[in-house]
């Protein structure tokens, strides 16, 4: 039994090349039960990579998401909000340094100076 | 002729089109890479959707071009954590049930289906199709009986296209024992074939 050439270009490919192009005809022969499994494995295979990409899209998306207003509404809120706490963040650093100031006063006047400010830095 | 043409290496990631296209084409020789290896149909199925899956899953957004070396690579991996498996299990059997090792390893004697094809009472082949299948089986057969290595680089090297470097990779070898055991293989192979009486140019 030969394994006969089927075209003038086929009588110069190796053994090893005949026996990769009878494989590959053995596979377009396959029976239909091991192909419909075939392709069913495909498909589970895909869609478990879409599940995988859409829970780590999901992911990103969300935590980039979720703190952007989206109404105008929203918009006046969060800027009202930063307005607020710039103010309260100014006021309250206003009044600490009011207060040093008082106490470097008190002691001053009661000789009472504490280490630090004979100190050199 | 190679069975595929080889994607050109980008960057460019892979879409799932493109890896659904990678996977149509490839697994039907993938099937039947596994069941050279594991002589089961059942378990062939199960690990090329295993290799699928963990393709998709761990790698389905690389590049377009690396896919086939990355499949072939998670294919053999699976293929041989099914023997070490195997292995485990029948050592356990062993340990467990009055069957011998030998009675097991019988089950797959190639050389009783051997022994059905040289039956030269069987009526002769009535067209070229019914040649060619026969032709085909006994070539699947003695890709069985070729060392698990020799038949990875073969199916690799020839069946897949790559080259010896990329077939070094995925075997996890030196490019020196891919020509190796391409080359004995070749051998075996012919061999076997003469032995059958099929005869390669």
């Amino acid at each position: 039994m030969n394994i006969e050439p089927r075209s003038p270009h086929d009588r110069q490919t190796s053994a090893p090349e005949q026996i990769a192009g009878l494989l590959t005809l053995a596979t377009e022969q396959m029976d239909s039960d091991t192909v419909d499994a075939l392709r069913r494995a495909r498909h589970a295979a895909l869609d478990r990579q879409m599940a995988h990409a859409h829970s780590f899209a999901f992911d990103g998306i969300h935590i980039l998401h979720w703190p952007i207003p989206h109404t105008p509404r929203q918009w006046v809120a969060a800027v009202l909000l930063i307005a607020v706490l710039v103010g309260s963040a100014g006021y309250w650093q206003h009044l600490h340094k009011h207060e040093m100031m008082a106490h470097l006063d008190i002691a001053i006047l009661t000789d009472d100076m504490p280490m630090e400010v004979f100190i050199d830095n | 002729m190679l069975p595929f043409h080889k994607p050109k290496r980008s960057n460019k990631l892979a879409t799932p089109a493109e890896l659904s296209q990678f996977l149509g084409n490839t697994e039907r020789r993938a099937y039947k890479q596994a069941l050279f290896a594991v002589r089961d149909e059942h378990v062939a199925l199960d690990i090329v959707q295993d290799a699928m899956i963990k393709l998709a899953e761990k790698y389905g957004d690389k590049p377009a071009g690396e896919l086939p070396l990355l499949f072939q690579r998670i294919l053999q991996n699976t293929i041989r954590d099914h023997y070490r498996r195997q292995k485990v299990r029948n050592a356990w059997t062993t340990l467990l049930s009055s069957l011998t090792p030998k009675n097991g390893e019988e089950e797959y004697d190639p050389l009783e289906s051997l022994a059905d094809d040289d039956n030269h009472s069987a009526p002769p082949p009535p067209d070229a199709a019914l040649q060619q299948k026969q032709v085909i089986a006994r070539i699947e057969r003695a890709l069985e009986r070729l060392p698990a290595r020799q038949r990875e680089a073969f199916l690799l090297r020839y069946w897949e296209g790559m080259d010896i470097t990329e077939t070094a990779a995925v075997m996890g070898c030196t490019e020196g024992s891919v020509k190796t055991h391409c080359s004995r293989a070749t051998h075996a192979l012919a061999a076997a074939l003469k032995n059958t009486g099929v005869e390669l140019p």
